[in-house]
């Protein structure tokens, strides 16, 4: 359940980014920096991470944790043009389930933007 | 059977004297400052043959008393031995193109470092060819002077700019509905146009851009010595048509060619894997072409023509374990290349979502003033261009110069409190080292 739900964020901003199927890079992007300011907002929420220590080792935790999603997010979608079959899955959805999916990704990226203002 | 023997002097060859079936005949030749054989005479001193060749050795006979219409033997260009089927010059070490004026394989050795034409390893003599020969091959000799050439240029393009290396078909509207054979040659800006050549291989593009300049196609119809008919595309073939090919027996030891022979039918589906089934003598390869060659043209070209062949012709030497990987060793180099390339291309990209993710963390833990401010939009404008590809050097460039800290005297312009910003890091700048140039590569 909740690989679909990341395989269909990734398929909306697939559709966004990469109409003429030449930026898939684009894609990847995109989806792993909304996946990694979640993590890295739940990550400096949860431990106690401040502007002054932020530097002193927590930063390279994070920074690592990052790559290993970047690299996550390569064998899943690139790796071998996996995200041809994961867009042609979701082609096909009906007008309604593409009107919610729609919404709900919007409501996502906007509110992933807003907590980096307000949280 | 004819015996050419070729007898040399100081001054290159002197004298042919030629055994057919039992009868001797001794002719003298005559050379120009390169060692071309420009004539030939008899015992008697009677001109027998007149050839001339243009700057880049194309042979044509101006005067022939023998009444055979065609060369008395071989040899010509700067005493090298023609291979007219092909079209091609043995120049003993490697074999040399004078259509394209290009070697087929790369120079193993470079002459003299100190000069910047002995880089292109596929070039003629330094691109020089009214100055120098190359008798063996592989170094070049000549009358002196300045080496300085200026390339081979068709339409004001370099001639490396078009991506000979390919089979290409023409169909000509000939009575003789007679198809072409194709072929090319690793030009010399092949190392810089890698991918392009691997995409052009496996795809119809290249043929449709070698034709659509018309100054191109004259080209091809004049090396093939035609004067009528027009060059059209076959319609794309199934990337999955396959011939089967075999090494000319010819060449089997160098194995410098590779011929196709096209049957009727053969447009079927395929039975095999191109990339399978290799044994010695024969491979599949995936066929670009529909061939119609039914006509007498066929037979001149001999058995390695008829019924519509193609040839492959390969620099270096042909391995036909190179199919099991590509389409020549070309490909194979390319294909690595190509990985090597993505590799770039993650690091370009990874490291710069690394440096935008770590922005928005730092704008979270700041104090949230204009400076911090100034510095988050720097992050979400240079991820958004990199997320496109039109722009995406260009966010990539904003996000490098940021990481290294090159706009922090906008900061702290823009913040009163002159904080320090605190950029990503070190580790952002492998994105514009690595990343950079394989964008260029592989867009």
């Amino acid at each position: 359940m909740i690989m679909n739900l990341y395989y269909y964020l990734f398929y909306k901003i697939s559709r966004f980014l990469n109409k003429k199927g030449n930026n898939e890079w684009g894609v990847m992007y995109a989806f792993s920096l909304l996946i990694g300011c979640n993590i890295g907002l739940i990550y400096i929420k949860v431990l106690p991470v401040t502007k002054e220590n932020f530097n002193t080792g927590f930063k390279t935790i994070l920074i690592v944790i990052l790559i290993v999603l970047f690299i996550i997010n390569y064998i899943l979608f690139l790796h071998k043009n996996k995200y041809k079959y994961i867009v042609k899955r979701y082609e096909n959805e009906t007008l309604r389930n593409k009107n919610i999916g729609n919404f709900l990704v919007v409501t996502y990226v906007v509110l992933t933007f807003l907590s980096i203002f307000f949280i | 059977m004819k015996l050419d023997n070729y007898i040399s002097g100081y001054a290159g060859n002197i004298s042919v004297y030629i055994i057919d079936k039992g009868n001797a005949t001794l002719y003298y030749t005559i050379a120009d400052h390169l060692g071309s054989l420009t004539e030939i005479t008899d015992q008697q001193g009677m001109l027998v043959q007149r050839m001339e060749y243009d700057a880049w050795g194309n042979r044509s006979l101006l005067t022939d008393n023998t009444g055979m219409g065609d060369y008395l033997f071989d040899r010509g260009y700067t005493g090298h031995e023609h291979l007219d089927a092909f079209k091609l010059i043995n120049m003993n070490g490697r074999m040399y193109d004078p259509v394209v004026g290009r070697m087929l394989s790369p120079d193993p050795f470079i002459q003299d470092p100190s000069d910047n034409q002995n880089f292109n390893r596929y070039s003629y003599c330094l691109n020089n060819p009214m100055m120098y020969a190359d008798p063996t091959g592989y170094y070049g000799g000549g009358s002196g002077g300045n080496s300085g050439g200026n390339g081979y240029y068709i339409n004001g393009i370099p001639v490396s700019q078009y991506i000979f290396n390919a089979w290409y078909n023409i169909n000509l509207l000939d009575p003789n509905n007679f198809a072409l054979e194709g072929y090319g040659n690793v030009l010399s800006q092949y190392s810089i146009n890698q991918r392009e050549v691997k995409e052009y291989y496996s795809r119809y593009e290249m043929l449709q851009r070698f034709l659509s300049d018309p100054i191109m196609a004259q080209k091809l119809k004049e090396y093939n010595n035609l004067t009528n008919g027009s060059a059209t595309l076959e319609p794309d073939p199934p990337y999955s048509a396959l011939n089967n090919i075999s090494v000319h027996p010819s060449f089997n030891a160098s194995a410098y060619y590779v011929h196709g022979n096209h049957l009727p039918g053969n447009d079927d589906p395929p039975l095999q894997n191109n990339l399978g089934g290799n044994t010695n003598t024969t491979n599949t390869v995936p066929s670009l072409f529909n061939w119609t060659n039914t006509g007498a043209n066929a037979a001149a070209y001999g058995a390695y023509k008829v019924g519509g062949t193609f040839r492959l012709m390969k620099s270096g030497s042909v391995s036909l374990g190179w199919y099991k990987s590509g389409w020549s060793t070309g490909n194979q180099y390319v294909k690595t290349t190509y990985s090597l390339s993505k590799l770039g291309k993650g690091i370009g990209y990874g490291t710069s979502f690394v440096g935008a993710a770590i922005g928005v963390i730092n704008f979270e833990l700041s104090d949230k003033s204009w400076g911090d401010y100034g510095q988050l939009g720097m992050s979400f404008l240079s991820s958004g261009l990199t997320c496109f590809p039109a722009t995406t050097l260009v966010g990539i460039g904003l996000g490098a110069i940021d990481i290294i800290g090159g706009f922090n005297g906008f900061y702290n312009y823009l913040d009163e409190n002159q904080h320090l910003y605190n950029n990503t890091g070190l580790i952002m700048i492998p994105s514009g080292i690595m990343g950079i140039p394989t964008f260029f590569k592989l867009k």
